[in-house]
C-alpha cells in the first residue's frame, strides 16, 4: 500500500516535470543561453563582421569602454541616471497624485480613467517615440503651436541640447505614469478606510493624512513601482532611439543606446556586451539598494 | 466634557434614508447607548457626530456649538472603532500619541498622558509593540487608550466589543463602565447587543430603520417599551406576543387570544377600555410566565393550559417552549419544574406585567 503510494508520488513528480519541460526548454534556449552568451561576449574580442571568432581578452573590453572619449562613458552613465531619476520621480509622483485623485469618493468612472491612463503604457515605444516627435516638431509640432498661440517663444525641443533631456523625460513619464497609477491605486484600495477615519478624528488634516498614514502604508507599493520603473527606464531603448537617437551631441545617449551604437553601428559586439554587463550590474545594485533602504525604514518605524 | 444634541437630523445616502429626523439630547457625563439591529442607522448616527459623514438635514450640537460644518479634527471627540483602526506602521506608544502630536501637545505632556492611560488599561508592557503583535483584547485596549489620552469632550464607541470572545467581552464591559465613572466624560456607545446596552447605558436609544423608537433608562425600556419593536428587542429571550381581542364579560375586561382568555387587572382596565372589541397584540415576557407550584405570591395570576414542546435546561433556570393552539411562546421558569416535552401543563401568567399594543400602530397601549 505504502510502496504503491510512494511510487505514485514519484510518478506524479515525473508527470509534473514533463508538463514543465516545454517551458523550461524555452526559458533555457531563449533566456538563459543568450544571457550567458552575452556575458561571455563581454570578455571576448568579438566583432559584428566576424561573429564566430574572437579570442578571450579578459577585462580589455571593459577598460576600453570605460576609457572611451566620444562620448565619455561617464557621460553616458550620467545621462542614464538623469533620465531614470527624472522619469521615475515624474511617474511615481504623478501616478500617486492621480491615484489619490481617482481614489476620492466623489470620482465616478474610476475604471474608465484607469484604462485611459494605461493606454500609453501598452502602446509600442516606437509609436510613442514617433508620436512625440510630432509633438515636439519645431514648426508643425503641437507643443510649439500651442506656445505660439499663448504668445510664448517656441523652442526646438529635440534639437536644443538644453531641452532634449527634459523632452525625453516628459515623453517617458507620459508613457509610464499609467502603470504607477495602477499600482498606487491598488495600494490605496488596500488601505482600511477606518484608518483614515481614525486619523481624521485624531486631528489629521488632508495633507497630514497623506503624510502620516497613506504614504507609510503605501511603502510596499511604492517599492514595487520604484523597482519596476528603474528596470524599465534604465533598459529603455525603443522610445528614446526613435525620439532622439541619443542626440544632439550625446545629450540623450543613455547606456542602452550606447550599447547599441557600439555593437551594431561600430560593430564592436564585445564592447557592447561589456556595456550591457555594466548596465545589468548597475540595475541590480540599485534594486538591492532600494530593498535595503525600504527594509531599514520598515524596521526603524 | 459636553452635552450632545441632535436636532431633526436626517442622513440620506442617495435614496436610502439612514437616519430619519433624529431628535435626542444627550446630557453631559451621560453614558448613552444607541442600540438596534444591523442597518438601523446607529453607526451612521455616530459617524455624523464624529464628522465622518455630512448631515443631510438638521443640526448637531456639541455643547452649545453647532458642529455641522466643523471638520472631525476640530470637534474634540475621540472614537473607538469596531475594527480598532490601529495604525499598523506605528507601535502602541505612537498610536496613542498620534492625536496629541498632531495637536502639538508638548512632548513631556504626551509622555505623561500615554503612560497614564497605559497604566489604567494595563498595557504598559506593550508600548513598543506593533499592532500586529497584539492579541484582539490588547488591540482593543490600545484603541481605548488612544481615545483616553486625547481627553476629549465626548467619547464615541462603535461596537468596540464585538470582535472579542464572549468571556473577554463581559470583562471589558465592566472595565468600560468603570472607565466612564473614572473619566466623568460623555460616552456615546453603539451596539447591536441589547445585553451590552442594558448593562452599560445610563440611557438607551433604540433605533430601527433610521427612526428613533424610544430613549430611556434600561429599567424603563424593559418595563415600559414604547412599541412592539422595543418590547421584542430588549430582553432575552424576547417578549412573547399574541394576536388578541379585548372582550368584556360581567363588567370585566379580558384578553382573548383565541386559545386562552386572561383577565386584565383592575389597575390597567381603564387604558384598555377604548380597545374593547378591537384587535390588539398581547405581550408577556418569558420571566412573567410561571409554572406551579413555583409561582411568586401576590401577583394577578391568570391560569392557562399549554403543551411543552421543548425544554432547555440552563442550570439556574429552565426555558419552556410551549404550544397553546396556534400560539407558541416561551416561559422562563424555576429550575425545579419537572414538566417534560409532550406534557400538558398549567402555566400562570403574571398579568401585572402584561403589555398591550395597538395592532395597527404597534404602539404600546398599557404596561
Amino acid at each position: 500500500m505504502q510502496v504503491a503510494f510512494r511510487r505514485s508520488r514519484r510518478w506524479a513528480g515525473f508527470t509534473a516535470f514533463l508538463f514543465l519541460l516545454p517551458s523550461l526548454l524555452l526559458i533555457l534556449i531563449f533566456q538563459i543561453y543568450p544571457f550567458i552568451k552575452g556575458v561571455e561576449y563581454a570578455f571576448r574580442d568579438i566583432e559584428l563582421v566576424r561573429p564566430t571568432e574572437g579570442e578571450f581578452v579578459g577585462l580589455r573590453n571593459f577598460i576600453i569602454v570605460l576609457r572611451s572619449t566620444t562620448p565619455r562613458f561617464w557621460t553616458v552613465v550620467f545621462n542614464s541616471m538623469v533620465f531614470t531619476a527624472g522619469s521615475i520621480a515624474g511617474q511615481i509622483g504623478l501616478g500617486l497624485f492621480f491615484a489619490i485623485l481617482l481614489h476620492q469618493r466623489w470620482v465616478k468612472g474610476r475604471n474608465v480613467f484607469r484604462s485611459i491612463f494605461l493606454i500609453p503604457w501598452v502602446i509600442a515605444g516606437v509609436i510613442v517615440g514617433y508620436t512625440w516627435r510630432f509633438v515636439y516638431d519645431p514648426r508643425a509640432g503641437l507643443l510649439n503651436r500651442f506656445l505660439i498661440a499663448l504668445g510664448i517663444m517656441p523652442t526646438p525641443w529635440l534639437i536644443s541640447p538644453r531641452t532634449v533631456m527634459i523632452a525625453a523625460i516628459v515623453t517617458n513619464i507620459w508613457r509610464g505614469v499609467g502603470f504607477d497609477l495602477l499600482v498606487q491605486l491598488a495600494g490605496l484600495q488596500s488601505i482600511d478606510l477606518d484608518l483614515l477615519d481614525a486619523a481624521a478624528v485624531d486631528g489629521a488634516s488632508g495633507t497630514q493624512l497623506i503624510y502620516y498614514i497613506v504614504l507609510p502604508l503605501l511603502k510596499p507599493f511604492l517599492l514595487i513601482s520604484l523597482i519596476v520603473d528603474t528596470i524599465a527606464t534604465l533598459n529603455l531603448f525603443d522610445l528614446i532611439f526613435i525620439l532622439t537617437g541619443g542626440g544632439p551631441m550625446y545629450r540623450t545617449e543613455v547606456m542602452s543606446l550606447y550599447m547599441y551604437h557600439l555593437a551594431f553601428d561600430q560593430g564592436y559586439l564585445g564592447r557592447g556586451s561589456a556595456v550591457s554587463v555594466i548596465l545589468l550590474l548597475i540595475t541590480l545594485g540599485l534594486v538591492m539598494l532600494y530593498i535595503f533602504l525600504f527594509e531599514e525604514e520598515a524596521a526603524r518605524v | 466634557m459636553a452635552s450632545v444634541t441632535y436636532e431633526h437630523v436626517t442622513k440620506r445616502f442617495g435614496k436610502v434614508v439612514a437616519v430619519n429626523d433624529l431628535n435626542i439630547h444627550i446630557e453631559d457625563k451621560e453614558f448613552l447607548v444607541f442600540v438596534g439591529p444591523s442597518g438601523c442607522g446607529k453607526t451612521t448616527t455616530l459617524r455624523l457626530l464624529a464628522g465622518l459623514e455630512e448631515v443631510t438635514e438638521g443640526k448637531i450640537y456639541i455643547g452649545d456649538r453647532l458642529v455641522n460644518d466643523v471638520p472631525p479634527k476640530d470637534r474634540d471627540i475621540a472614537m473607538v472603532f469596531q475594527s480598532y483602526a490601529l495604525y499598523p506602521h506605528m507601535n502602541v506608544y505612537d498610536n496613542m500619541a498620534f492625536g496629541l502630536k498632531l495637536r502639538k501637545v508638548p512632548k513631556h505632556e504626551i509622555d505623561r498622558r500615554v503612560k497614564e492611560a497605559a497604566r489604567i488599561l494595563g498595557i504598559e508592557d506593550l508600548l513598543d509593540r506593533k499592532p500586529r503583535e497584539l492579541s484582539g483584547g490588547q488591540r482593543q485596549r490600545v484603541a481605548v487608550g488612544r481615545a483616553i489620552v486625547r481627553e476629549p469632550k465626548v467619547f464615541l464607541m462603535d461596537e468596540p466589543l464585538s470582535n472579542l470572545d464572549a468571556k473577554l467581552r463581559v470583562q471589558t464591559r465592566a472595565e468600560l463602565i468603570k472607565l466612564h465613572q473614572r473619566l466623568q466624560t460623555t460616552f456615546i456607545y453603539v451596539t447591536h447587543d441589547q445585553m451590552e446596552a442594558m448593562t452599560m447605558g445610563t440611557r438607551i436609544a433604540v433605533l430601527k430603520d433610521g427612526v428613533l423608537q424610544q430613549v430611556d433608562t434600561p429599567q424603563k425600556l424593559y418595563n415600559e417599551p414604547a412599541n412592539i419593536f422595543v418590547a421584542g428587542f430588549i430582553g432575552s429571550p424576547s417578549m412573547n406576543f399574541f394576536e388578541a381581542t379585548i372582550v368584556e364579560e360581567d363588567g370585566k375586561l379580558l384578553v382573548d387570544t383565541g386559545t386562552f382568555r386572561v383577565l386584565i387587572p383592575e389597575a390597567k382596565k381603564e387604558k384598555a377600555l377604548p380597545y374593547k372589541g378591537k384587535k390588539v397584540i398581547f405581550g408577556i415576557r418569558p420571566e412573567h410566565i410561571h409554572a406551579p407550584p413555583y409561582v411568586p405570591p401576590g401577583i394577578s395570576a391568570a391560569h392557562i393550559k399549554a403543551e411543552v414542546d421543548v425544554k432547555e435546561l440552563m442550570g439556574n433556570e429552565i426555558f419552556l417552549y410551549l404550544l397553546s393552539g396556534k400560539n407558541r411562546f416561551i416561559a422562563r421558569v424555576d429550575p425545579r419544574v419537572a414538566a417534560r416535552p409532550g406534557d400538558v401543563v398549567e402555566m400562570v401568567i403574571d398579568m401585572d406585567n402584561m403589555h398591550l399594543f395597538d395592532a395597527q400602530t404597534e404602539k404600546a397601549i398599557l404596561h
